[in-house]
């Protein structure tokens, strides 16, 4: 069962990816810019000092988080909880080693004060949050569309070989074959008797069994698409849509309030704070009310670079009120301004952040469904040639095996007992005439009508077994403007039925046909012993795996449920496949 | 009153039932033909036939062996007599179990005369002993085991040894494995200029007709 939407943000919030360099780097820059940010009195002195203790100080977050994942790794359930808790943990750690740098290298002045421990917890929890989301989600519709490319690749390559081989052995058709092996009959009726024996075996041995490998001469057409599903950031960039994309207040707005005013109470103190948390959230949601609809209509029509322009000015608009929200606030503070450019700057970063991993996941999804499409399209081609293939050569093969190769050896014995060569040549001439009539019969015959053929399978095994039937609605005009179908259909049911019968020994079966579009829908219900899964995969096995779309075994109390689904007649072009 | 042996043949090319029948009825059987297996079983509600011969393929609809099978449960006692081109079943895609207990197995080939098939029904008849050509070592392909002739017959319906392997849950190298030991226990020699690969399949159909599918 798939996890809960809500589940799968919090295990990608919690993804083991955050480890990843690329990540790693986003994490120490985004705390670092975050540290810096909300630094007041900076100069470039301290500069040097406050970005590489930054940045060094969040290594026990790291480490912490290495070692929660190596715990994860045994006990996959603990992920979230774990990784949740080392992530505050971490962070707060953070916070604690960054305060002891800052005295230890007389960046401030004084005692180590706990609020940087608070602050760093809120600051690094929510950002690690927010890049692990973005990061593993790019990652997983990566490695999720690299799973499907190579899937499509290979079947693209099977239908590529099977059509080759197809149209290869589609020169041998069956009128070319019976030309062929009549111009060596004649050629025989002018040989020795003796002669004639060997002559007659070499036909059957060099020719007839060989070529009775012939196949399909309708192979479906494909062609694959012209655009290929393809996922890179300037793809992202450029299918970045604010009608779609905009961070929503919850995710993205949301983290910036709370990691803004994280230290504002021990800073400012509750009263300042929680006034703080009322103006910037009252300026974030009225500045968005307004915003969004705008941007959603005067940006979506714009082309980058002119459209990121608007959307970063958006975004520093954006900040705009919630930031005065947090002068407001503080006014009768020495810092009325702490939060102000932290705002203005973690607002627009956050929101981008959140963007592109809102577009990589529609771009994803959207290049998935697509490569989806494509799979199924494949597949469908495939199976159908299969189908075909299988019985073409089925026909071919009963024609060769049966009235061909029969025709040829009742020569044989007939001419080994004869001494006369006059009567040997009215036998050849009797074996001509067979061959040809047996060539006729094949080629004018109807496909088989699935009722008559269900009924004959029914009555083979009466008495051993109960087989009843029902057809549904279509089920009789897909099947009788399908040769190749009906012709393997018969043979499927059959091969199922023996199976149920011999090996589970079934009493009971209803076997069901739907038509369904570019699908027939083959169901057979037994009340036989379960299937060993462990069982050697016989003939049947590889014939049904080979033509059927989906083939699904069922035990449900003391009954087996079969269901194959064909590929019939053309792949449907819409419809509900 | 008629005492002379019952006899039913079931097979789906008229010429070599015809033959069959124009042999068997000079000896003084009651012989009645079938087509096809669901002709078989319309024929014996009305027939009870000492023995059955039965071709393995008869065109489409249930086989040969399913007829064995049917036969033997509801005619308790009938003998059965499979007359096929096949070495034995494991090269039509049977196991050997799947016969029911005291058929008869004759190879088409292996016929070289009359006298050849009223053994074998005599045999059969009486339950005097086991007609298993199938069973003789020295026919062909009759040193492969199981799982070599299975791996050889998906060689002849032209897979490659991944798809192979792929069918029977194993690696390819073990399909390498498997082939080198048919080619062995064929005796292809590799170093003569012939391809193993293709002598092997080669023999196969020469054995057991080409694979009825794909």
């Amino acid at each position: 069962m798939s996890p809960s939407p809500r589940l799968r943000i919090l295990e990608s919030a919690t993804d083991p990816r955050l480890l990843q360099l690329p990540a790693v780097l986003a994490l120490v820059l985004l705390t670092t810019l975050a540290h810096v940010l909300t630094s007041f009195d900076l100069g470039f002195g301290q500069l040097l000092i406050r970005v590489p203790l930054a940045a060094i100080s969040m290594l026990p977050f790291f480490a912490l988080l290495f070692l929660a994942h190596k715990i994860v790794k045994r006990n996959p359930k603990l992920q979230v909880p774990l990784v949740l808790a080392g992530y505050l943990v971490g962070g707060g750690l953070r916070g604690a080693l960054l305060e002891f740098g800052l005295v230890r290298f007389e960046v401030i002045a004084g005692d180590a004060e706990l609020f940087r421990i608070q602050a760093g917890m809120a600051i690094v929890a929510l950002s690690a949050v927010v890049i692990s989301y973005t990061w593993s989600t790019i990652q997983e519709d990566r490695a999720r569309l690299s799973a499907l490319r190579n899937e499509t690749a290979a079947l693209s390559d099977a239908y590529d070989r099977l059509s080759l081989q197809s149209k290869k052995e589609m020169r041998l058709k069956t009128a070319d074959l019976s030309k062929e092996i009549l111009k060596r009959l004649t050629a025989i009726g002018s040989m020795s008797a003796p002669k004639r024996k060997g002559e007659l075996q070499e036909l059957v041995d060099g020719l007839v069994r060989p070529l009775s490998q012939s196949l399909a001469r309708e192979v479906p057409s494909w062609r694959p698409p012209e655009r290929i599903a393809k996922v890179s950031l300037r793809s992202v960039f450029a299918s970045l849509d604010p009608a779609q994309h905009l961070p929503p207040i919850t995710v993205g707005f949301g983290s910036v309030l709370i990691a803004s005013i994280a230290s504002s109470f021990a800073l400012f103190g509750l009263q300042n704070a929680l006034l703080l948390i009322v103006l910037f959230t009252l300026g974030l949601a009225l500045s968005m009310a307004v915003s969004y609809p705008i941007a959603r209509r005067f940006i979506t029509p714009l082309r980058p670079p002119l459209r990121d322009l608007a959307l970063t000015l958006l975004f520093v608009l954006v900040a705009a009120p919630p930031a005065a929200g947090t002068w407001i606030a503080l006014q009768d503070s020495e810092q009325p301004d702490a939060y102000v450019i932290s705002t203005f700057v973690a607002v627009p970063l956050f929101a981008w952040i959140i963007m592109i991993g809102n577009s990589a996941r529609d771009q994803a999804a959207a290049a998935a469904s697509e490569l989806a499409k494509t799979k199924d399209q494949l597949r469908w081609h495939i199976k159908r040639i299969n189908l075909i293939a299988w019985n073409r050569q089925g026909v071919t093969s009963r024609l060769m095996h049966g009235p061909i190769q029969n025709a040829i050896q009742v020569g044989i014995l007939r001419i080994r007992t004869l001494d006369d060569e006059q009567d040997s040549d009215q036998v050849l001439k009797e074996v001509v005439t067979r061959i040809e009539s047996a060539l006729e019969q094949e080629m004018e015959m109807e496909p088989a009508d699935p009722k008559v053929s269900l009924s004959i399978i029914a009555q083979t095994w009466e008495g051993i077994a109960e087989i009843s039937s029902s057809l549904g609605e279509g089920v009789l005009e897909t099947v009788s403007q399908d040769a190749a179908l009906a012709g393997i259909l018969e043979d499927l049911i059959q091969e199922a039925c023996s199976n149920s019968i011999r090996h589970g020994a079934a009493t009971k079966l209803e076997i069901t046909l739907q038509a369904l579009p570019g699908v027939l829908r083959v169901q057979i219900e037994d009340n036989g012993t379960e299937l060993d899964p462990d069982a050697r995969q016989g003939l049947g096995t590889e014939f049904r795996e080979a033509c059927s779309l989906s083939t699904t075994h069922e035990r449900s109390g003391s009954l087996n449920t079969l269901i194959m689904d064909l590929p019939a007649n053309q792949y449907p072009q819409s419809g509900t496949k | 009153m008629n005492t002379s042996p019952s006899l039913l043949i079931v097979e789906d090319e008229p010429m070599v039932a015809g033959l069959l029948q124009e042999t068997l009825a000079a000896e003084g059987y009651t012989i009645k033909v079938a087509n096809s297996a669901a002709e078989a079983r319309v024929i014996t509600k009305t027939f009870d036939p000492d023995i059955a011969i039965l071709d393995i393929n008869l065109g489409a609809g249930a086989t040969g062996v399913d007829l064995a099978f049917i036969l033997d449960k509801q005619h308790p006692g009938i003998a059965l007599l499979i007359l096929t081109q096949h070495p034995d079943l494991r090269t039509a895609g049977f196991e050997p179990s799947e016969l029911p207990a005291g058929c008869g197995f004759l190879r088409k080939d292996a016929v070289l005369s009359k006298a050849d098939i009223l053994h074998a029904i005599h045999e059969l008849i009486g339950g005097v002993s086991k007609v298993r050509y199938d069973a003789d070592p020295e026919r062909p392909l009759g040193n492969l085991t199981q799982t070599q002739v299975e791996v050889l017959r998906m060689v002849a319906q032209g897979y490659t040894n991944q798809e192979i392997a792929n069918r029977r849950n194993t690696s390819s190298r073990a399909v390498e494995q498997v082939l080198n030991a048919v080619f062995l226990a064929l005796g292809i020699e590799t170093a003569d200029g012939i391809n193993p690969r293709v002598e092997a399949v080669r023999r196969f159909i020469s054995a057991a007709g080409t694979p009825d599918r794909m």
